[in-house]
């Protein structure tokens, strides 16, 4: 019985065949892993991701300068001067080795953030959509009152008190962000609550935690994956607005948001100051999607290329 | 679904106090006095810095002032800016039809340009178009909005010239004034939208064609562009109205920066500003309307679920 | 024949005419882009310097300041005297008529401006202004239709100066009777340009007053408001509007360049401020070795552009008429890193645990730089990194206004950015004992410096004052309460066809005895 049930029922696979057996289980795996290796893309993707995270690892190693070293006498060098592939920015220091070091950051951010939201979100979404009732009530109100709360009085307010930093922007962001996950999830669960699979489940004695988190969120993954990885881009942005406003990530700390803040006065003279953190942020994202597609595609055995 | 739209209703009531009580108390609790600040940048003079305080009663206890301004509000009586002596009313008023206009016409581009381009990259996946897509969607999310704003500026606006650089156009002055107002905002503020919800959708799509009544319908010898538009598009449509409903809900709070490159009066701006400063009765207000708005569009997608897939019910 | 081409030739010249009418008088319109538009009540505009621009084109003043020398010109009055130390007597120009054709005055039945008009608009700015100094005034009485008497406190040699006297708009009383709130948004008063559309928020339009005893050039003026500085300056670029007020000064060079001219009068003071009560900045020798350790020279240059500020030696602008000094405190500036370390070392601080950092007593030298925006923020990223280097622990914490202010206020901050009072109040503002937890944030407390700052007030002689002045901030710069960095000029740009354009200082002057705007393409 357990067993039966403890098989997620993710892709809804109605060819049955051979359910219950062990072996069954764990090829899946492997047929999902092998999945994903062929797809080029997800590959790609894998392989930027990494490109990022060794940067943000061996950054001291990697970066050709000191990312905090000035030098006044240089200011607003164009990519490719000598000594500088990228450039140098208003206070003459090095933009690729500020990139590079600044990849810590961000993806710590983006990945936190995005973690906490999502995790929160989800649950919270989980519980409200299959259960409905008082707790849809009071979780949609929570997912209300957060959404349609000013972010910013939020943001000012946290700062305030807690003092800027790199850890209370984070907090701040994985607060602002959970409603949209809470939302998505609620959705498909609604959806998913009626179909005759979520009621097998529960005639085999399955019990609710299970379905929830075995058989309907898997189902919810495609959407979900996609709002990460956007989502990862909205928190580095998100950091960048709440630099505008001088709450977060402190000069001269090198961070891709705090970049694009201090290039948009540069725009028409030195553009390269905003177009490289642009383009880093990007393909975070880019490498973010071509995964999340990636595991999609693997996990869902109906495609297959 | 009468019952369940009035309930509903009532049960916003208490989540509309309980966002001004926190706003409210957030802002007693954090430092920063609108008199103190407008003194620090010289906006007053420390002669008049004592007679503000008293007459904003800004020395009062907090319950006292937001007794004071609930009071005011039942009376219809939205108060005066701290800041600038003006009638809040009077600038939400002039505001708020701005802020609507843009976030509406902000998401309708975003859906015009989302919805066909996430289908066919579902129908045609791994194909050219659904890379294309794909990295127009990253570039689109990815780039900041001041960016995409001023970099538009500079290409419609000073380089073409075939575009407005500033303001709201006026219906009144012909439709042409009205829309290409509209274009370079909405263009900047529906770009990151539309990437988001074409993704969505794409990953939405793709999902539900796995599914058995697709099968089902297949089998039945069904067109595939029946099925796909009466089975698939209907389910898959749903994740993509949740974001994008919870989208226009930010929205409709008005993209300050986006207001501020484009010299758009919303209400964006006025908040942000208000933040700043402190202007505590701007503050409410402002808090207030977005919130409303926000609890309006929440219903209003809660009920497309219904519409959409007759199979939601809401016990 | 002959009559068929005598019509012909008299359309045609009609038309010719008044195309070229029309394209004249189309022409003379000038258009401000700035960064808001909200109230435009005379009295009621709280230091908000497009609302007063707005205002003071709707309304005369008794004076306005000079273009060059900032000193009060004749506007409304046509001659003052001060009878002595605490009297000032005014005569008014006669024949100013009020705005007609409005809700306060229809057509043809405006009055004309006398004596009890300006001493109605000091009681209304008295009672009303937020942002002006009028407390010196004690009464402003009419002695007859053309002049006004006003009494001083005690002797008030800067009367007539902005942010007081000279700021004071007069309107009439019926102005206030009959508009009440609209005062806000359709003031009148007897000024060369009545105020036609204003929309908060949005723009502003002027048109020229045909009554008005100036004669404009222009037709109209419109106010725009874009807020943000790099879309004001494509509108610029596109020919969209021919002034940007208080543009951003980086994109000056490139301007000047391409042809546009800068336009600013006065500005800021900026410098590094120190709260003298808080360690380690209680100990003269700390304050002094972090002055020696900044070359002040290369870093103002890196924060604005060289041709829009200047090295400042004192708090006392260059704009200002007395106190002004250079030449005298810059024997007091210095840039010598050892010597900053081995004052460092006199006061205790040294790298003993040879971490890279000093420290005292076990603890390191480390304090927190607090800013909140713009180019403070630029300013204090160069700081922080110089001092890091020599081993000084100091970040940048930048903060949200209202939190930046009530630390300063409440004593919290020891190092900080001063930004403000470059006008003739400033070293009382900033540095008198009396007015610690207000405006003097230095918490700076020096009975010589009290003493002379209060002579100087009570002294009307421009010399005399301003050698007081000088004997007070060389105390302050040489008790280094501050390290002055640079004056920052207002940066407005015009496009090269608007001629004969003053900046505002105080009032926006279009037409005045000393100018005339118009425009020549």
């Amino acid at each position: 019985m357990t067993k039966r049930c403890g098989r997620s029922l993710f892709g809804r696979r109605s060819r049955g065949g051979g359910s219950s057996e062990p072996g069954r289980r764990i090829s899946l795996r492997r047929r999902a892993i092998r999945a994903f290796v062929r797809n080029r893309m997800a590959v790609l993707g894998t392989t930027m991701l990494l490109a990022f995270v060794v940067c943000a690892i061996f950054a001291d190693y990697i970066a050709p300068h000191d990312p905090l070293e000035m030098d006044l006498m240089k200011p607003f060098q164009g990519p490719g001067s000598p000594g500088h592939l990228l450039g140098t920015d208003n206070f003459g220091r090095d933009i690729l080795s500020r990139l590079i070091f600044g990849s810590r950051i961000s993806l710590t951010v983006g990945l936190v953030v995005v973690s906490i939201a999502a995790v929160l979100g989800s649950t919270l979404g989980l519980l409200s959509g299959y259960y409905g009732g008082a707790i849809d009530i009071l979780v949609m109100r929570l997912v209300e009152i957060f959404a349609a709360f000013p972010f910013l009085i939020l943001a000012v307010a946290v700062m305030a008190v807690l003092g800027p930093s790199i850890y209370n922007v984070m907090l701040v962001l994985g607060l602002v962000n959970w409603p949209i996950y809470a939302r998505l999830v609620r959705s498909q669960v609604l959806t998913l609550r009626e179909t005759p699979f979520v009621e097998a489940a529960k005639a085999t004695g399955c019990s609710n935690r299970r379905i929830m988190f075995l058989h309907i969120l898997p189902n919810c993954t495609s959407s979900l994956t996609v709002t990460m990885a956007m989502s990862i881009a909205g928190a580095i942005l998100s950091t960048a607005a709440l630099g505008f406003l001088g709450l977060g990530v402190q000069p001269p700390t090198p961070e891709w948001g705090m970049m694009l803040n201090e290039g948009k006065d540069f725009l028409r003279r030195a553009p390269h100051m905003i177009t490289y953190p642009g383009v880093a942020i990007m393909l975070i994202v880019l490498s973010l999607n071509f995964i999340g597609d990636g595991l999609r595609d693997a996990l869902d055995p109906h495609i297959r290329s | 679904m009468l019952t369940y739209l009035v309930r509903r209703i009532l049960i916003s009531i208490p989540v509309l106090l309980g966002i001004t009580f926190i706003t409210f108390a957030l802002l007693h609790l954090t430092p920063g006095d609108p008199v103190r600040i407008m003194l620090a940048t010289e906006q007053v003079t420390p002669e008049v810095a004592e007679r503000l305080t008293e007459f904003y009663s800004l020395d009062k206890p907090w319950y006292v002032q937001y007794g004071r301004y609930l009071g005011n509000l039942m009376r219809g009586d939205l108060g005066v800016s701290i800041t600038s002596r003006t009638d809040i009313a009077a600038s939400i008023a002039n505001r708020l039809p701005n802020t609507i206009l843009l976030a509406f016409s902000s998401m309708l581009l975003a859906l015009l340009i989302a919805l066909p381009v996430g289908v066919i990259s579902a129908t045609h996946r791994n194909s050219i178009a659904d890379y294309a897509s794909l990295t127009a969607s990253m570039i689109g999310v990815s780039m900041p909005s001041f960016w995409l704003g001023l970099l538009l500026l500079l290409q419609f606006g000073l380089a073409w010239k075939v575009l407005p650089i500033w303001g709201v156009g006026r219906l009144s002055n012909g439709l042409w004034d009205f829309i290409s107002h509209l274009i370079l905002p909405s263009l900047t503020m529906g770009t990151g939208l539309a990437a988001l919800l074409a993704r969505l959708t794409r990953a939405s799509v793709l999902e539900v064609l796995t599914q058995d009544y697709i099968r089902t319908a297949r089998a039945k010898g069904l067109k595939e562009r029946i099925v796909l538009y009466r089975h698939a598009l209907r389910n898959a449509i749903i994740p993509v109205i949740t974001a994008a409903g919870l989208q226009l809900g930010y929205l409709l709070g008005g993209a300050v920066i986006v207001e501020s490159i484009f010299s758009w009066p919303g209400l964006g701006r006025l908040t942000i500003q208000a933040i700043q400063k402190r202007d505590l009765p701007v503050i409410q207000i402002s808090t207030l309307v977005f919130a409303i708005a926000f609890v309006i569009v929440t219903l209003l997608v809660d009920v497309l679920y219904t519409v959409i897939d007759p199979r939601i019910r809401y016990d | 024949m002959k009559a068929h081409k005598w019509v012909c030739f008299l359309v045609v010249a009609t038309l010719g005419l008044a195309l070229i009418g029309a394209g004249v008088s189309a022409q003379q319109v000038l258009k401000i882009a700035v960064g808001d538009l909200e109230n435009v009540d005379p009295m009621d505009l709280g230091g908000r310097n497009s609302d007063v621009s707005v205002a003071s084109l709707v309304c005369d003043n008794l004076v306005f300041l000079g273009k060059d020398d900032f000193l009060p010109k004749p506007e409304l009055a046509v001659s003052w005297e001060a009878v002595d130390d605490y009297t000032w007597v005014f005569h008014l120009r006669e024949g100013v008529m009020f705005q007609d054709g409005n809700a306060v005055f229809a057509e043809g039945e405006a009055r004309e401006v006398t004596a009890d008009d300006v001493v109605y608009s000091i009681n209304r700015a008295k009672e009303v202004a937020v942002y002006l100094v009028l407390g010196e005034i004690e009464s402003a009485t009419a002695l007859d239709r053309y002049t006004v008497e006003v009494k001083t406190s005690q002797p008030a040699p800067f009367l007539l100066d902005v942010h007081h006297l000279a700021s004071v708009m007069i309107i009439p009383h019926e102005a206030v009777e009959v508009l009440g709130d609209d005062l806000k948004t359709s003031p009148i008063g007897s000024g060369p340009f009545e105020l036609q559309t204003f929309i908060p928020g949005e723009r502003a339009v002027l048109t020229a007053n045909e009554d008005s005893w100036l004669d404009p050039n222009l037709d109209e003026v419109q106010f725009i408001v874009i807020p943000d500085p790099a879309a004001s300056i494509i509108a610029l670029e596109a020919g969209e509007v021919d002034v940007v007020s208080y543009g951003p000064a980086d994109e000056g060079p490139r301007l000047l360049d391409q042809g546009f001219s800068v336009a600013g009068r006065g500005g800021s003071y900026r410098g590094v401020g120190f709260n003298v009560t808080t360690p380690p900045f209680d100990d003269y020798r700390v304050r002094r070795a972090i002055s020696l350790a900044l070359d002040v020279d290369s870093i103002w240059k890196a924060v604005i552009p060289e041709d829009f500020g200047e090295r400042a030696y004192g708090q006392v602008p260059p704009w200002v008429p007395m106190g002004f000094d250079s030449e005298g405190l810059m024997d007091l500036d210095g840039y010598d890193q050892v010597a900053a370390l081995d004052l460092f070392a006199q006061a205790g601080w040294t790298d003993s645990d040879g971490d890279g950092f000093l420290d005292k007593d076990g603890e390191k030298l480390s304090f927190e730089l607090k800013c909140f925006g713009g180019a403070q923020v630029r300013v204090f990223t160069i700081i922080a990194t110089v001092l890091q280097q020599l081993g000084i622990d100091a970040t940048v914490l930048q903060q949200d206004v209202g939190v930046w202010v009530d630390d300063l206020l409440a004593g919290n901050t020891g190092m900080f950015f001063d930004f403000s009072y470059a006008g003739t109040t400033g070293l009382y503002s900033m540095f008198h004992g009396s007015l610690i937890t207000q405006s003097n944030t230095h918490f700076y407390d020096n009975p010589t410096v009290n003493a002379l700052l209060d002579e100087a007030n009570m002294t009307v002689n421009y010399a005399a004052r301003s050698t007081l002045w000088k004997a007070a901030q060389r105390l302050i710069v040489k008790d280094q309460v501050i390290i002055p960095l640079y004056f920052e000029v207002v940066t407005t740009y015009v496009a090269p066809y608007v001629k004969d354009f003053v900046s505002e200082w105080g009032t926006l002057e279009l037409v005045s005895s000393e100018n005339n705007v118009y425009i020549d393409r």
